[in-house]
């Protein structure tokens, strides 16, 4: 563990190391600075690019756009009352509040020291568990990842914000979906329709832009105007000074960051959960805590730090079932799980035994990158706010070639392109009727280790499905799963009493 | 009964369609290799039958719409600006944006990205975002001198299209990939 610590670090030094954490901290944080767009466009948009990159470089891209969408978001949260992503819409409550009596400055202060506080905490829990949870993940058969797979796309169906019945579809299309092909197991073809290029299946990298990036571009783009209504004119701010009280301000509330940052690691380690519930859920509870709730929403810099800390120890906590299972816990960790696959590594034992320095290396950049963001993000936030105010219309047509080129460069296949622009047109009408995106790609990407392990147990018992009642984790899982599945039910059935009762 | 026939009920009845000609191919694969798209595409089936049911019946979905953190409470309001965020666009602007992404990908599978990519930014830029010509063309071609210096350095063999070839290595020429 010590020597993939040391070498991770020692990468680190690399001039180029550094100019891929500093590219990686640009694109983030202009993606999450421009409302609507965020990590999981960003994520996407690069992916392509990073084919035939060393994975160690492409990693260090990825940890820096993971670690400054956050904060890039929190700008026109705060300037604006817009949110660049859905989880910094906690922090507009107090952000904006404090932003119009003039104290943006630090409000922006604030937010960049508790991005960098919650990154850290984030990955220091992540640094602290892996080795525990190493034994556990080496643990774990055929039946044992069958259970996994199926717990995991229960409670990401569960957990999105949807309805729980098309969560449950999209896991089922996106598992359909990634059927399409070659099967090894019997040397036949599946659902190719007699066509050559879908032999090998949908193709990752296409499938997943278009599904988010494309499908983003339509929504926004549609909805044209401007992205921010309110008057450049109301953000005018003069924080000089406000900057060093903001740094204070979170230096001096250990006990909330540190909070904070359990809430947020804890949250993403819990698949499907993701930002925004750690945002809102971290606000709620540092509420709850302090001796003046009511100045909660009117401009209280603790409204700030609990929502930015969690937000950000997230992405640390989200790393764990991705790099340890496989399992995304949410949209950009999907899309960060494709790049390992791009770059030929399979997360879970694999990528624990033999790539454990590549782990670390995303964890140190997330951490390299962050001091990187709330540093560069204190002088580059009047800018940054300023390009909120740019007309979707503006942005599309670029963010449109790069999906184009993006896409064509992977594998050269003019092809692959019309994939991505009919995953995109497919995507937003999932999106448009409301069933979660998240849930057709985690199907799409655990459906192939779905159905291997289904297989592989089958192999093992000669046929019998008391493999997964033998199996003590298989079992948990499954029943978990089954839990999951039931407990609106009985949610709803003792609403349902307790409204008779007081009737 | 509510009886409403909308756009959600549509596009559920086009997913039944797709996932139920689906299950009919998986019956000419091999026994072990039908197992998962029975198993989850006859689940899909049946939740899409509870949500079409559901566009009838409300009720019968109100139980799923319970989510993790509602259960634990205070996540109504990134419940709400979520919702606010999604609110749907007109039809006709969105058919106005998907008619540009197959516009663009039809005119550069026929003419290349070199010719198009320029073109394109500088209509798409004038027509819809009302830039001026002048300004539309300046980033147009602003935009599409960094792209290739950069693609030239990845050593990117960019699409040239499939018109023949007019300009060696440039516009047209491209051999059509087998479908």
């Amino acid at each position: 563990m010590l020597e993939s610590m040391a070498l991770a670090i020692e990468r680190l030094a690399d001039p180029q190391a550094l100019a891929m954490l500093l590219a990686g901290v640009l694109l983030g944080a202009t993606f999450g600075a421009l409302p609507g767009l965020g990590s999981i466009v960003a994520l996407s948009v690069v992916l392509p690019f990073t084919f035939g990159m060393d994975p160690l470089a492409a990693m260090y891209l990825y940890a820096g756009i993971m670690s400054s969408v956050t904060f890039g978001g929190s700008v026109p949260a705060i300037l604006l009352n817009t949110p660049g992503t859905p989880p910094n819409a906690a922090t507009c409550f107090d952000g904006y509040a404090m932003a119009k009596r003039g104290e943006g400055a630090r409000a922006i202060s604030v937010s960049a020291m508790s991005c960098l506080v919650g990154s850290i905490g984030g990955a220091v829990v992540t640094i602290a568990l892996l080795p525990l949870i190493k034994p556990i993940v080496f643990a774990f058969g055929p039946p044992e990842f069958f259970g996994l797979v199926i717990f995991g796309l229960v409670m990401i169906a569960f957990a999105a914000r949807a309805n729980m019945v098309k969560g449950l579809i999209g896991g089922g299309i996106g598992l359909m979906l990634s059927l399409v092909g070659y099967s090894e197991i019997y040397d036949t073809y599946r659902y190719t329709m007699g066509s050559d290029y879908l032999w090998d299946g949908i193709p990752l990298v296409p499938f997943v832009v278009g599904l988010f990036a494309v499908s983003e571009l339509i929504t926004y783009t549609a909805r044209g105007g401007a992205t921010v209504t309110h008057d450049p004119s109301e953000t005018k701010i003069n924080w000089h000074g406000q900057i060093l009280t903001g740094i204070k301000d979170v230096l001096s509330r250990p006990t909330q960051w540190m909070r904070s940052a359990a809430i947020g690691a804890g949250i993403g380690i819990i698949p499907g959960l993701g930002g925004s519930v750690a945002a809102f859920l971290s606000y709620f509870v540092g509420m709850q805590r302090t001796k003046s709730p009511e100045t909660y929403g009117k401009g209280n810099v603790e409204g700030i730090l609990c929502a930015e800390t969690a937000n950000d120890a997230k992405e640390g906590g989200a790393l764990l079932p991705t790099v340890a299972f496989g399992l995304p816990g949410s949209a950009d960790m999907a899309i960060l799980l494709g790049a390992f696959v791009l770059h030929g590594m399979q997360p879970g034992p694999d990528l624990l035994r033999n790539h454990m320095d590549l782990i670390y290396a995303l964890l140190f950049g997330i951490i390299i990158s962050q001091v990187i963001t709330s540093g560069l993000g204190l002088l580059a936030a009047p800018w940054l706010a300023r390009l909120s105010l740019l007309p979707n219309r503006w942005i599309a047509p670029f963010v449109l070639v790069l999906v184009f080129v993006g896409t064509y460069m992977v594998r050269t296949n003019i092809l692959d392109v019309a994939m991505a622009i009919g995953a995109g047109i497919f995507g937003y009408l999932m999106r448009r009727y409301g069933f979660p995106l998240i849930t057709i790609a985690i199907g799409y990407i655990l459906g192939p280790l779905a159905e291997k392990s289904w297989i592989q147990s089958m192999q093992i018992s000669d046929g019998s499905l008391t493999i997964f009642v033998t199996e003590p984790i298989a079992l948990v899982l499954l029943l978990g799963a089954l839990a999951t599945l039931v407990v609106p039910v009985v949610s709803m059935v003792r609403k349902g009493r307790a409204r008779r009762a007081a009737a | 009964m509510k009886r409403r026939i909308d756009g959600e009920l549509v596009f559920a009845a086009a997913l039944v369609a797709f996932i139920a000609a689906m299950l009919i191919a998986t019956l000419q694969f091999p026994p072990l290799l039908r197992y998962t798209p029975f198993i989850a595409g006859g689940l899909t089936l049946v939740f899409l039958g509870v949500l079409i049911a559901g566009t009838f019946h409300p009720g019968l979905l109100r139980m799923t719409e319970t989510a993790l953190q509602d259960m634990w409470g205070g996540g109504n309001e990134g419940q709400k600006f979520e919702e606010a965020a999604e609110a749907p666009s007109p039809w006709r602007s969105v058919l106005r944006v998907m008619g540009y992404a197959v516009g663009f990908l039809l005119a550069v599978y026929w003419f290349g990205f070199f010719l198009v990519t320029p073109i394109f930014i500088a209509i798409y830029l004038t027509l819809d975002a009302k830039a001026r010509p002048l300004t539309a063309l300046a980033v147009a071609a602003g935009l599409s001198v960094v792209l290739i210096f950069a693609l030239v350095n990845l050593n990117v063999d960019l699409w040239v299209g499939r018109i023949p070839e007019i300009v060696p290595d440039y516009i047209g020429g491209a051999i059509e990939p087998q479908f």
